[in-house]
Formats: C-alpha cells, sequence, structure tokens
C-alpha cells in the first residue's frame, strides 16, 4: 500500500479555499482582519503550503483507526514482542472516522499572527478489511469497498468536500472462505 | 568626442554671452548713481527712476459703487453673522476656543473693507471646546474638593466666621498645576468621547436640517411663524452642545405666518439664503474615534487600509484639509489598519517613527493645515496698493528703495537659464553614466555624488508554516441482523472482527 491515495488529491486546497478561509478567520480574529489584505496575494503559497502537510496517506489515518480496534491492539503489542506467524484480523462493515487540524502559521513581516487553524474531517465507511498484524505492525491483506468523505472546515463553515471510494486495494484472499466469525471461535495467540 | 565637448562649450559661451548682453541693456536704477551725477546720468537715459507702480486709471463709478461695505461680525453669534453678511458668500470654519460655540473669532477681510456682492467672508467660529468648567461655589477654597461620586453639602461652619458658606461643590477642580485649558482637553469626560457637537441647523430648511442632523433622530413640530414655512425656528439641543449620535434631536419649524400682518412680512423679498460651506479640519494622524468627532457636520466615510501607521489611526483624507466643503457632504477617510507596522522589539520598545515603513504617510504630506491654508486677503483691501506718487525725490538714504525692475525682468530669464543649465549638465551625466565603459578609458574619471539610499518600502514578508495535528480517530461497527445476536467473547463485543491465526489455515 505504498502506492495509496494522499489526503492531498482528494482535497487539493486552492487560492479560493484559503481566501474564503482567511475571510472567515478576519471577522473572528480582529489582529488578523488588518493583515488579511496583504495576505490575500499570497494566497496562493498558503495553499502550496497546506497541500503539503495534507501529504498522507489515507489508509494511514484508517490504521490509526484499527488499531483502535481491541483486538487489533493486542494482536499489534503481541507481535511486537514476539516473532511469530501475521495474526489475521478481518473487520466487518465499520466506519472510521477522525477529526485532525490543519494549522495553518503566517508571519508577516517577521511578525507571527495568530493561527488559522482549519478542522480536517475525514469519514470511511469499509465494507471489510482484513489485516495483517505482524512485528507490530498493521498491514492491509484485502479491502474491500470503501468510500471516504473529507471535509474541510473553518469553524462550522465548510470550506471543502469530496468524497470518493478507494478502488485497487488488495482482494480478499479469502473472500470465498467462510468468515470466522460466523463460528464460535476462540482467539488464540502463540506466545 | 572632441567635437562634442566644442559644442557644448560653445553652447555655453553663447547663453553666458546672450544673459550678459541682457544684463548690459537693463538701464541701472537712479538710486545707485552717485547724487552728484544723478541728474545728468538721468537725463541722458543712463539712469531709470524706480517708482511705485501705481494703477492711474480712472476709478470706475459704476464698479465702486458696486461694492458693499462689509459689515464687522466678530464676537456675534454665527446666525447673527448670516444676518449681517447676506450679501456674501459666507465660508465657516471652527477652531477650539474658550468663548462660546458659534462666536465669530475672526472675519476675514474685517471692516471697513469692500466687497462686490457674493464675495467670499470667511469667518472663524469657536467650537466651544475650550469653555471653562462650570464654577463652583465657592472658588477661594483652596482644599482638595471630594470627589464627584460622594457630593454632599458643606453646612456652613459657625465657628469660622471668615469662610463663606458653601452651597455645594459642583465637580473636582482640576490638580494643582494643571491648568483648566489643559485638563479639560486632554482628559475629557468619559461620556463626552461618545458625543458628537450637535451642528446649528436654526434658520435651514428642514431637508437640509435633516441632512445635517443625519447621525441623530429628528423630532419635528410645526408652529406659526413669520419664517418662511419649513425653515426651522428653533432647535433643542442647540449648538455647540453634545448630543449621542442617535440621540433626539428636537427641531421646530416654521409653518408659516398665522396672521395677515406676519403674511405681509412674509410677502417682503427674503435676502438670498446664505450659501454656507465648511472649511475641511485637518484629522490626518488622529484617530478615527477623534475625527469622526471633529468631522461631525459631514458624513465620514471610514476606508481601512494597509499602512505601517497605528491601527485605527487616519492616515488621509478626502477632500484634503482646508478644502471647502458644504455641510453634510461625505469625507473618506483612509484609515490605518496598522497591519504593516514593524514588529516590535523584544526587550526594548522601538518607536513606530523609527522603523522606515512607519515612516509620515504621504496622504499626511499632502494634506494641508488649516493654518497653513489662511485665508488669502483680498487684493482690494491692501492699503499699499493706494498710495500716492511721489512726485519729489526724497534723500537716498531715507528712500525704502523697492526691487530693482530690471533684475526682476531679468529673473525669469536667468531662472530658464540656470533650468537649461542643470538640464543640459543633468543630460551630460546621464550619457556619461551609460557609456561609462568607453569614456573610462579616454578621460578622467570623475567622482560622481553618491546616490542617496532610497528607502523601498517592501512589500512584507509573508511566511507560511502548515503543519498536521492528527485527531484522534473512531472506529464503529455497524451492526447487522446476523451478527447482532452473535455470542461473541468479551473482548469482541464491542466489535466484528475476526481473529485467526496465519497456522489455522496453512498449519
Amino acid at each position: 500500500m505504498d502506492d495509496g491515495i494522499k489526503l492531498r488529491t482528494p482535497l487539493d486546497i486552492s487560492h479560493d479555499d484559503v481566501e474564503r478561509a482567511l475571510l472567515e478567520y478576519a471577522k473572528d480574529e480582529p489582529t488578523f482582519s488588518g493583515a488579511h489584505r496583504p495576505l490575500r496575494n499570497a494566497g496562493q503559497q498558503a495553499a502550496a503550503e497546506l497541500n503539503r502537510v495534507l501529504d498522507v496517506d489515507v489508509l494511514e489515518m484508517l490504521r490509526r483507526g484499527w488499531a483502535t480496534v481491541p483486538s487489533v491492539s493486542r494482536a499489534i503489542q503481541l507481535s511486537a514482542l514476539k516473532k511469530a506467524p501475521p495474526v489475521i484480523i478481518r473487520l466487518d462493515e465499520h466506519c472510521v472516522s477522525s477529526t485532525s487540524h490543519l494549522v495553518l502559521g503566517i508571519h508577516v513581516a517577521q511578525k507571527p499572527l495568530p493561527d488559522l487553524r482549519l478542522a480536517l474531517e475525514l469519514k470511511a465507511d469499509v465494507q471489510s478489511a482484513t489485516l495483517a498484524v505482524r512485528e507490530g505492525r498493521i498491514e492491509l491483506v484485502a479491502l474491500a469497498d470503501i468510500s471516504v468523505v473529507a471535509r474541510l472546515k473553518y469553524q462550522s463553515v465548510l470550506l471543502k468536500e469530496h468524497s470518493s471510494g478507494v478502488n485497487g486495494g488488495p482482494r480478499d484472499p479469502f473472500r470465498n472462505q467462510p468468515a470466522a466469525s460466523e463460528h464460535r471461535t476462540s482467539v488464540d495467540f502463540y506466545i | 568626442m572632441r567635437a562634442k565637448r566644442f559644442l557644448t562649450t560653445l553652447g555655453f559661451a553663447v547663453f553666458a554671452a546672450s544673459m550678459t548682453a541682457a544684463v548690459a541693456q537693463q538701464p541701472r536704477p537712479c538710486s545707485t548713481v552717485a547724487p552728484t551725477e544723478r541728474a545728468a546720468a538721468r537725463a541722458s537715459g543712463a539712469c531709470r527712476d524706480i517708482a511705485p507702480i501705481v494703477d492711474a486709471a480712472p476709478q470706475n463709478g459704476d464698479a465702486a459703487s458696486t461694492n458693499l461695505p462689509v459689515s464687522g461680525v466678530v464676537g456675534l453669534t454665527f446666525d447673527d453673522a448670516k444676518d449681517r453678511l447676506t450679501r456674501f458668500e459666507l465660508r465657516r470654519s471652527y477652531r477650539p476656543s474658550a468663548e462660546p460655540g458659534g462666536t465669530v473669532l475672526e472675519q476675514q477681510p474685517a471692516p471697513p473693507a469692500r466687497l462686490p456682492a457674493g464675495a467670499i467672508v470667511r469667518v472663524v467660529l469657536s467650537d466651544g471646546t475650550l469653555r471653562p468648567p462650570p464654577k463652583v461655589a465657592a472658588s477661594e477654597i483652596d482644599e482638595p474638593r471630594p470627589a464627584r461620586a460622594a457630593p454632599r453639602v458643606q453646612q456652613p461652619q459657625p465657628a469660622v466666621a471668615d469662610v463663606p458658606p458653601v452651597a455645594a461643590v459642583l465637580e473636582p477642580l482640576p490638580p494643582a498645576g494643571t491648568s483648566r485649558e489643559s485638563s479639560v482637553r486632554s482628559d475629557p469626560p468619559l461620556a463626552d468621547r461618545d458625543r458628537l457637537a450637535v451642528p446649528n441647523v436654526l434658520g435651514m430648511s428642514e431637508k437640509s436640517a435633516r441632512t445635517r442632523l443625519g447621525r441623530y433622530r429628528v423630532e419635528l413640530r410645526g408652529r406659526p411663524s413669520s419664517a418662511p414655512a419649513g425653515h426651522v425656528i428653533d432647535q433643542d439641543p442647540k449648538a455647540p452642545a453634545r448630543a449621542t449620535p442617535g440621540q433626539p434631536i428636537r427641531l421646530v419649524v416654521s409653518s408659516g405666518p398665522a396672521n395677515n400682518r406676519a403674511a405681509a412680512i412674509a410677502q417682503k423679498p427674503l435676502p438670498p439664503p446664505v450659501s454656507e460651506t465648511l472649511e475641511l479640519a485637518n484629522v490626518t494622524n488622529r484617530s478615527f474615534d477623534e475625527a469622526n468627532g471633529a468631522l461631525a457636520e459631514f458624513r465620514v466615510t471610514r476606508v481601512e487600509v494597509a499602512d505601517a501607521a497605528p491601527n485605527g489611526q487616519v492616515i488621509g483624507q478626502s477632500p484634503t484639509a482646508g478644502s471647502m466643503v458644504q455641510p453634510g457632504s461625505t469625507i473618506t477617510l483612509r484609515v490605518s489598519d496598522g497591519s504593516l507596522a514593524a514588529p516590535v522589539t523584544t526587550g526594548a520598545n522601538t518607536p513606530a517613527a523609527t522603523t522606515p515603513a512607519a515612516a509620515t504617510p504621504p496622504a499626511a504630506a499632502s494634506d494641508a493645515s488649516p493654518a497653513a491654508s489662511a485665508p488669502e486677503t483680498p487684493a482690494a483691501t491692501t492699503p499699499d496698493a493706494a498710495s500716492p506718487v511721489s512726485t519729489t525725490e526724497p534723500p537716498v538714504s531715507e528712500v525704502q528703495q523697492p526691487a530693482d525692475p530690471s533684475l526682476t525682468a531679468l529673473m525669469p530669464v536667468l531662472g530658464v537659464g540656470a533650468l537649461l543649465g542643470l538640464a543640459l549638465a543633468a543630460f551630460r551625466l546621464a550619457r556619461r553614466n551609460r557609456s561609462s565603459g568607453e569614456m573610462r578609458n579616454i578621460e578622467p574619471t570623475i567622482n560622481l555624488p553618491a546616490e542617496p539610499d532610497v528607502a523601498i518600502a517592501p512589500d512584507p514578508e509573508i511566511k507560511f508554516a502548515a503543519r498536521l495535528e492528527v485527531g484522534d480517530a473512531q472506529i464503529e461497527f455497524i451492526a447487522t441482523s446476523d451478527t447482532a445476536d452473535a455470542d461473541l467473547d468479551d473482548e469482541l463485543d464491542s466489535e466484528k472482527a475476526t481473529v485467526e491465526h496465519w497456522g489455522d489455515r496453512h498449519g
């Protein structure tokens, strides 16, 4: 999954998005309102800087959500302690949501202005995912249908929204086999 | 190259020769000739007498009769001044003064000047801002007065017979060593900061009065009067009272004459309405609030611009100071937003004026102060213009020699010559700089004066640094009908995950 989908691909913050954010921010920050005009010409530069930090894999965000599942978390801990065959975990339909913040620090004439904080909401509906936990890491074995909705907000103002599906993920090799959850199975780890 | 230098030198020589000839052709004034030789020199035309220039044309009787005497209005109220100067165009400006607001302090021109009808008469009115505070009941008392919050009545002290009784203390005196005037100006009462001077609308039409009182709530009431219908005959509060914007201003408007006598009076031709304009005060470098208060009789539009001046400071105004503007006109104030102010140096308070970006705003330089734009004195009132021609030549030592007319006539020629010389020198320098590489090998190097460093205010450097603060992620499993009742382990109760070991399948 090294060639996963980056966040900046669906979002791609533009000069106009930054302009809108600055406009909204100027309403709230009196110290910022004065700098709004000279900053307007630098919107492209600010957009490029924001896109730079959005160079994050979408699946990396998903991994953070998957790691919160108790069984996955335990498998990660155990696999990190002992070299053993990977633990295969299949997650049925679930939704991973996270809220991050894009913080834009601004210096005008070496004078710092209040940070512009944008909320980045990410919501991924995953039909199913099969993970392999090995050596303390989560590897994606198979990923069924997934749709990702990314929203960029300034407070309650929606600046940008993009929804897309992630395709091309590895197919589930165990798709045709009965899921283990359909049986009462115990969870055993070789320690 | 040599030919070019020769031509240049030749040009200078021709120019200098023509200047010398022009000077030589001018007869010198007889006052510079010795008294013993003056008569002979005057007879031969070698010198010329200098006399003051007097308009010897006969006075036109008709023109003189059209000039009207200007009445003196200093000390009167503006309304009275208007009544006395109805034949002229009245322009007024305000100045802080201790006189009651609206009192004429100065007048230009002053009597006994005569002006044609419709000429401009400028008056300077007191704005009443330096009026002394209300007098206290007993000013002989030197003791500090009690605070305003706790006024109390001092009862007469029977034991001290010399101290007069004090009825009540109205307000505290200014601290010792502080003049009353400065204390009033520098520390106005908090409530007065939000108050604006109420303009005088007496005598105006209802529409004009509403325009002037645009910031206030106008309450109208009609009353029969000999004044023309629709004109304001009373106002409460009256100028120069101060009132908060939005506060009601009660106006009484004339509803016309109430009886036949008044109707007869109203039938009389009224003097033309006074064309009134105000001289715009200079409000640059003041805070917007102050400027807004100073321009109470105008509509003020605020335009924020990026500038190095402190936030809220007026850096320009349109029309410029000194312009004559009708009341109610829109004045645009350019107010700095302070965004280009230099960063504050840590540990030391760097004054903003020392930073290059905080230089004097260009608009401020162009705005002439009202004092600088003093009204011009009409030439007709200049007493020197009417001085008689002197027929007898006074002794040389006693004569105040006017400017030599020959030199006066020569000045433009000399000025043009100097400008031409400067232009030629600049042209040569420019060419020399352009081809300096070639010239360096031929001619000796000339040390040109170093060009001054021009402080060009650069665009403010803007830097961005973005970072992603990754928040916590939550996962929520979506329950389905076939799994909702699944009997899973306690650990997996909240999730729908299946965990199996690789060895289970391949072992």
